[in-house]
């Protein structure tokens, strides 16, 4: 008989005749921690930034002006100008769009796969899990950045090529952890329950199974947006990326050059890039805390 | 000493979302120097959190002691010492052991360090080596020597709980706490261990407040013991008085519901009903909602433990010739109806 | 052991069935007989209980009778028919027929589910049902194991106790209407008082719609209250069997007499001092010893329990033994020794 967590017991019973699984719960349990609200809140400002950047900018990211290497607090530029007279808040801006959307892009490429991938390793077990996972391993080993570079280098640089080569590498952590949630779970009671009432195999897998494990997912993919912002800005900033859009990434590029006498030029999109990589981090942490709630040590 | 252990009007609360949950509301209970002690009661009642007040050992930091006082001879007050000085008493003072013994095993430190690990976080000076054979040999283990190198998955449920206990008892407190211990055993196990638990009674005058749900247990070991219910001690007797003479309408219920081999398909008995929700507990006696002999005074005033002959109980009607019969008056009783 | 004789026409049985599992251990590729020439019938309207300890193998003969493992010798028959050689009408109904309630493990029941989705489930793919009238048949069954539908329907499992989610489990394993339900240890997990309620539950079905049970257990207390007949499992094998009165008052094998002495009575006048007990720890399946399994632990062990396996004793009543002295062991000519004084060894190590 396990201790039940006592405070859990309020939260089920206060959503009242209650759903199962439903959101105020969840919430509940998400908000408890001050830092992850704080963090998400965070990343939705950033993505209404985003999506109204063009609105919100204040000159054209890509013209240059006269006014090169201002500081902030300019007169027009309220971050400064770079080394080419472009306006750094709107770069930064502007640059969010790119990061935020390899950032989601990756993500989601990467869960599908590794759903997929995980899925089938962790119900069928025997050799189909092991080559799998062979599979799986190979791509985590390869060093991230080292074949980003070759890709790239070989094929181009690109925005769709970033994602791909991104996504290509980030699956295998969703694979993992998917596998292991079907491996716990095909011999739960419920899933033999569901073979016994004659539901086929596949819909056991999807309805089944796959809600069960989904938790944990998000978790890994919040994860996965914040490692796939931070070695796209590394790539750009390395000059592979897409040389064709702003991203903060280029704009540490730029401000490698100018350390000493425009600061501005690297501090703005160095903090932002370190930011958004945080709020994913706490939002993933939080997230972890509300969908897989634990008890936790005390005295 | 007169009481190794006295729990006086203990009251464990939890902290929930619409203001804290008391689930161990009010009970008292004492342990004299060789006695076992049972503390019985279904699921929710509060046992386990009893246990874990006077251990100070709380699953999370949400639940903490809202009153009264757990006092420990020799040691002083329990509830209200430095945690430092807890850790001092943990181990030391009061062992304990717990329901599943593969969870409370490291699968990756050998036996022999497992049952060490009190001697030295303790500071014991001397062989430990020497020591833990011993303990593993007390215990009826075989071979302890080898043992020693051994891992926790090589062993059987039974020979791990052997381990716990030699692990509890390294120190040589005066107290064992044990929280179903034999629930996740085989009945043939189950036996062996709680005839080692009788026999460590026995040898080393060791007293054992033991947690359990079920009655035939309680019988096989206890001297005396307390009936919990909602949070509360329902009725609190000496041993053989309990079963031969309960009263309270909750014991009489819950014994006439204890299976065994004799029993047959027209004497399956369930008290009707459920154990309150413990963030919406009925006024008066707890049990009135489902109490087959409940007056308007059982619903207004909370009774005290009265006074029985062998113990107490907490029931108005205690006295009463009515209680004896108290589930057997009128048809069998209805279907349960749960959510109306 | 062979089916009993007086089962004419059973509706289900396994025929000599035996499971056995490969085991990845330290020291290479072991084979684990979980099973081993089990043969078990059970009739209409019939309970047969099924006891053992861990490592007893009834789980596995639980799940063999369900088609969720196939057995690797023997088969299992249902209504005379081979199940893993039926027709796909054959075994459409099978499924129909054949349910089960597990244990409450906090896993029985998807916590992704609402109650009402969970106990529609079988309606929808055993019955073929529409999502409507599989909504309002599910707060049919529920209604029937005492859980008001109204409430319950849309609950998540989360919310109920163990005794309700038990009875939730009774209602969905009873949607289909079968004529068969293997109850693998429904009530271990429940409170004393739970668990009566619950086994009224199933008791009233088999009395109300005539539904047969096999009741997995490891707890002799219950049997007598829900089972006609008992069958005894011992590592792999049957070790006794007969009916519930004739296995629980006058047993022939050694194992069953330390069963029921081991068990804890509610009764402080009787205690295990006085009542025998087995040393030693249950063998690993994995090497059972040879002759009669239960030799290494049994008090009236003589060497040919050692070398030889016990032949099947029968008896008038229909109790059956496997023990080389089952008639003395019966009539207590062979008794079982007093408790040895002493906290007892603990033998082999699993």
């Amino acid at each position: 008989m396990t201790i039940a967590d006592p405070v859990a017991m309020p939260a089920a019973e206060a959503t009242g005749v209650g759903r199962p699984n439903s959101f105020g719960e969840f919430w509940y349990r998400f908000t408890r921690s001050k830092a992850a609200l704080v963090a998400l809140a965070f990343i939705v400002a950033m993505v209404v930034l985003a999506i109204i950047a063009p609105l919100i900018q204040a000159s054209d990211p890509f013209s240059g002006s006269s006014l090169a290497l201002a500081p902030p607090l300019t007169d027009g530029h309220f971050l400064g100008t770079d080394n080419l007279g472009r306006d750094v808040y709107s770069q930064l801006v502007n640059g969010s769009r790119v990061s935020l959307l390899i950032g989601f892009s990756v993500a989601i490429a990467g869960t599908v796969i590794g759903i997929i991938v995980g899925a089938t390793a962790g119900y069928f077990g025997g050799w189909v899990d092991s080559v799998l996972m062979r599979i799986s391993e190979f791509f985590q080993t390869l060093p991230r950045f080292v074949l980003a570079l070759i890709i790239i280098a070989l094929f181009g640089s690109g925005l769709s090529k970033v994602i791909f080569v991104l996504a290509i590498l980030s699956w295998p952590q969703t694979a993992r952890v998917v596998r292991t949630g079907f491996q716990t779970l095909r011999s739960a009671g419920f899933v033999d329950a569901a073979r016994v009432s004659g539901m086929p195999r596949r819909a056991i897998i999807v309805r089944e199974i796959l809600p069960n494990v989904l938790a944990s997912v998000i978790v890994v993919g919040s994860l996965d947006v914040a490692g796939a912002i931070l070695i796209a800005a590394a790539l750009s900033f390395f000059g592979l990326g897409d040389p064709n859009l702003v991203s903060w990434g280029g704009m540490l590029q730029q401000a490698q050059l100018y350390l000493t006498q425009a600061w501005w030029m690297a501090v703005f999109p160095g903090v932002a890039i370190a930011l958004v990589v945080l709020a994913f981090n706490l939002v993933g942490d939080g997230l972890n805390d509300a969908l897989n709630p634990r008890l936790r040590d005390g005295r | 000493m007169d009481t190794l252990l006295e729990v006086t009007d203990l009251v464990v609360q939890a902290a929930g979302r619409h203001g804290p949950v008391r689930l161990v509301d009010g009970v008292s209970l004492s342990v004299r120097p060789g006695e076992i002690v049972g503390l019985v009661g279904e699921s929710g009642c509060g046992k386990s959190m009893t246990a874990s007040a006077i251990m100070r050992l709380f699953p999370t930091s949400a639940v903490s002691i809202a009153g009264g006082s757990v006092t420990l001879w020799g040691a002083g007050r329990l509830d209200t010492m430095s945690n430092k000085d807890m850790r001092g008493v943990r181990g030391a003072r009061i062992g304990m052991i717990f329901q599943d013994p593969s969870t409370y095993l490291d699968p990756l430190m050998t036996i022999g360090r497992q049952v060490a690990e009190g001697l030295r976080s303790h500071g014991v000076a001397g062989d430990h080596r020497a020591a833990v054979v011993r303990l593993l040999e007390q215990m009826g283990l075989p071979d302890p020597e080898q043992l020693l190198r051994r891992y926790p998955h090589e062993l059987s449920g039974g020979q791990r709980q052997r381990v716990l206990i030699a692990a509890a008892l390294a120190l040589e407190p005066d107290l064992l706490i044990a929280d179903e211990p034999t629930t996740a055993l085989d009945v043939t196990v189950q036996a062996e261990i709680l005839a080692l638990l009788r026999d460590l009674r026995d040898r080393l005058g060791l007293s054992i407040l033991f947690i359990t749900h079920d009655f035939g247990v309680v019988a096989e070991m206890c001297d005396r013991v307390y009936v919990m219910y909602a949070g509360r001690v329902a009725e609190t007797r000496d041993i053989g008085p309990v079963f031969a003479d309960p009263r309270h309408p909750y014991t009489i219920g819950l014994l006439r519901g204890t299976l065994s081999p004799a029993a047959r398909p027209e004497d399956l008995f369930a008290i009707p009903g459920a154990v309150p929700d413990p963030r919406a507990m009925p006024t008066g006696c707890r049990f009135n909602t489902r109490c087959p002999i409940a007056i308007d005074k059982c619903r207004a005033e909370q009774p005290p433990l009265i006074e029985v002959d062998g113990g107490r109980s907490a029931c108005w009607r205690t006295h009463e010739p009515a209680l004896a019969t108290a589930w057997s008056a009128g048809p069998e009783p209805v279907e349960v109806r749960d959510g109306a | 052991m062979a089916p009993d004789p007086a089962a004419a026409a059973p509706l289900i049985s396994a025929v000599q069935v035996s499971r056995t599992f490969t085991v990845r251990g330290a020291s290479g590729r072991r084979k684990l007989q979980a099973v081993d020439g089990v043969s078990l019938a059970v009739g209409r309207a019939e309970t047969v209980a099924v006891v053992g300890e861990s490592g007893s193998g009834k789980s596995t003969l639980g799940r063999m009778f369900l088609d969720l493992l196939a057995p690797t010798a023997g088969r299992i028959e249902f209504e005379g028919v081979d199940i893993s050689r039926m027709t796909r009408a054959q075994w459409r109904r099978y499924r129909r027929e054949v349910q089960v309630v597990f244990q409450d493990t906090g896993s029985s029941l998807n916590p992704r589910r609402s109650i009402g989705s969970s106990v529609s489930l079988p309606l929808l793919h055993n019955l073929g049902m529409r999502p409507a009238a599989a909504r309002r048949r599910a707060g049919e069954l529920l209604d029937m194991v005492g859980l008001r539908s109204e409430t319950f329907l849309d609950r998540s499992p989360l919310q109920l106790s163990g005794g309700q989610r038990q009875r939730v489990a009774i209602a969905r394993a009873m949607a289909s209407n079968p004529s068969f339900v293997v109850a693998d240890e429904a009530v271990s997990a429940l409170d004393v008082s739970v668990r009566s309620q619950v086994l009224r539950v199933m008791r009233d079905l088999q009395r109300d719609q005539g539904v047969s049970f096999l009741f997995i257990t490891h707890d002799l207390g219950v049997v007598r209250a829900v089972a006609d007949r008992v069958v005894v499992m011992y590592l792999g094998q049957v070790v006794e069997s007969g009916s519930a009165d004739a296995v629980l008052d006058s047993p022939a094998h050694p194992y069953t007499k330390a069963l029921l002495a081991a068990a804890p009575r509610p009764d402080p006048t009787v205690r295990a001092q006085q009542r025998s007990r087995l040393t030693g720890e249950i063998p690993s399946p994995i090497a059972p010893p040879p002759g009669c399994r239960f030799h290494t632990r049994c008090p009236l062990a003589q060497p040919i329990c050692r070398e030889q396996v016990p032949p099947v004793v029968r008896f008038d009543d229909g109790l059956a033994s496997a023990c080389h002295f089952a008639g003395d062991v019966r009539s207590g000519v062979l008794a079982m020794p007093a408790a040895a004084t002493g906290i007892g060894t603990t033998g082999e190590a699993g």
